[in-house]
């Protein structure tokens, strides 16, 4: 029987293939039995709504696979892209803890698939099991070091050419496949999207993606975009 | 038969200071002095006692940006030793400090041997990605 959205679905997290290649979940048996125990798993079409920013905590969702957008307002009310999140990340952990509202939402930007633990359960687990808090403290540490990163490109950049070459270089370093025509990305997201993730408007985005075409830095094909010289790129980058 | 998970009392999180001062060494940095630099691999965490310690990072350039000001009670350098990872900031004193520090692997060990201080650990480190989330806003908008 096909699976929901065609995701490949792991039901049994003591069973999941890639469970060694996460940070958080590649933990000890007795550790990942007693997660499956407490965790529920759901399938998520594209454009699903996982919690929303200023909304009390009701729990964590660990994303088995796909991606979500972390997206957050100005007070101006302009939407903001804060991350994109990957594979074996941990959505919403802070929030938990601190039992505070979520500073963020999280959205699926493709079709995923989200293990969700309720509050009490996940810090009823942290009680009782060390290891998880070190994962835990792991991951919460690389999403800290991911901001601080973000932070150094936003307000070191000197033009918004800077910060959109910065973004795809950063794109190649964590998912671009080297093809003949040069470093493949698969891009996920609008225009108005990479936009909120640089802090500009959609039709910069639009008229700086023609102008690196134009310098044959890049070409795009359908949801591709290739980026045919990574130097050229890298000139632009001063930080 | 598999050994029952061990429950973890939560350290109150006042609490984590007054644990910490028995393994730590004091230390008085002088306005100026850094206690880590960015790009470079974490020595130990700094509790600091009393001073700001101002958290900047730079371009190839040498442009600098301040990123944040860190007050009594919070521990510097906690998210580097918990991933292993190179400090991405650059920790300067902005006024004289007093600073209790406590060696990497001894702060780890600690935290193997006192697990109720995980939790405080954790909801400092989420504070600081609160925080990051807050300068990010300002940044982008």
């Amino acid at each position: 029987m096909p699976s929901p959205y065609n995701l490949e679905v792991e039901y049994n997290c003591s069973e999941c293939r890639v469970r060694a290649d996460r940070l958080f979940c590649n933990m000890s048996e007795d550790a990942v039995e007693a997660l499956d125990s407490v965790k529920f798993t759901g399938l998520y079409p594209k454009g699903s709504l996982l919690f929303v920013e200023g909304e009390e905590p009701r729990g964590v969702f660990i994303l088995c696979s796909g991606r979500a957008k972390l997206t957050t307002s100005s007070t101006e009310g302009k939407t903001l892209i804060v991350k994109i999140a990957e594979p074996g990340e941990v959505l919403g952990a802070s929030a938990t803890i601190l039992g505070k509202p979520y500073e963020v939402s999280a959205e699926t930007i493709e079709p995923s698939q989200l293990n969700f633990i309720k509050r009490d359960d996940f810090l009823k687990y942290l009680n009782t099991h060390a290891e998880a808090c070190l994962h835990t403290a792991q991951q919460l540490s690389e999403k800290y070091h991911s901001a601080q990163r973000e932070i150094r490109s936003l307000g070191l950049s000197q033009t918004t050419s800077e910060k959109l070459a910065r973004l795809l270089l950063d794109w190649c370093d964590r998912g671009g496949e080297q093809t003949t025509k040069g470093i493949r990305l698969k891009v996920l997201l609008t225009h108005e999207e990479i936009a909120q993730m640089i802090g500009t408007t959609r039709e910069t985005v639009t008229r700086l993606l023609s102008d690196f075409k134009k310098k044959k830095m890049i070409d795009v094909k359908g949801s591709s975009l290739f980026v045919l010289s990574r130097p050229s790129l890298e000139n632009l980058v001063s930080v | 038969m598999p050994v029952p998970p061990q429950v973890i009392e939560s350290a109150p999180h006042s609490s984590i200071a007054d644990v910490l001062s028995a393994y730590e060494t004091l230390q008085h940095v002088p306005a100026g002095k850094p206690l880590f630099r960015e790009g470079t691999l974490p020595a130990g965490v700094w509790v600091l006692r009393a001073g700001e310690v101002e958290l900047s990072c730079s371009s190839k350039g040498g442009d600098a940006l301040a990123m944040q000001i860190a007050d009594a009670g919070e521990i510097l350098g906690l998210t580097s030793v918990v991933s292993g990872r190179a400090h991405d900031s650059t920790a300067i004193a902005r006024t004289g400090c007093e600073t209790g520090f406590i060696e990497k692997n001894r702060f780890l060990r600690l935290l193997e041997e006192k697990p109720g201080l995980w939790l405080t650990v954790l909801r400092m480190i989420s504070k600081s990605i609160n925080a990051c989330w807050d300068c990010m806003r300002t940044l982008k908008a």
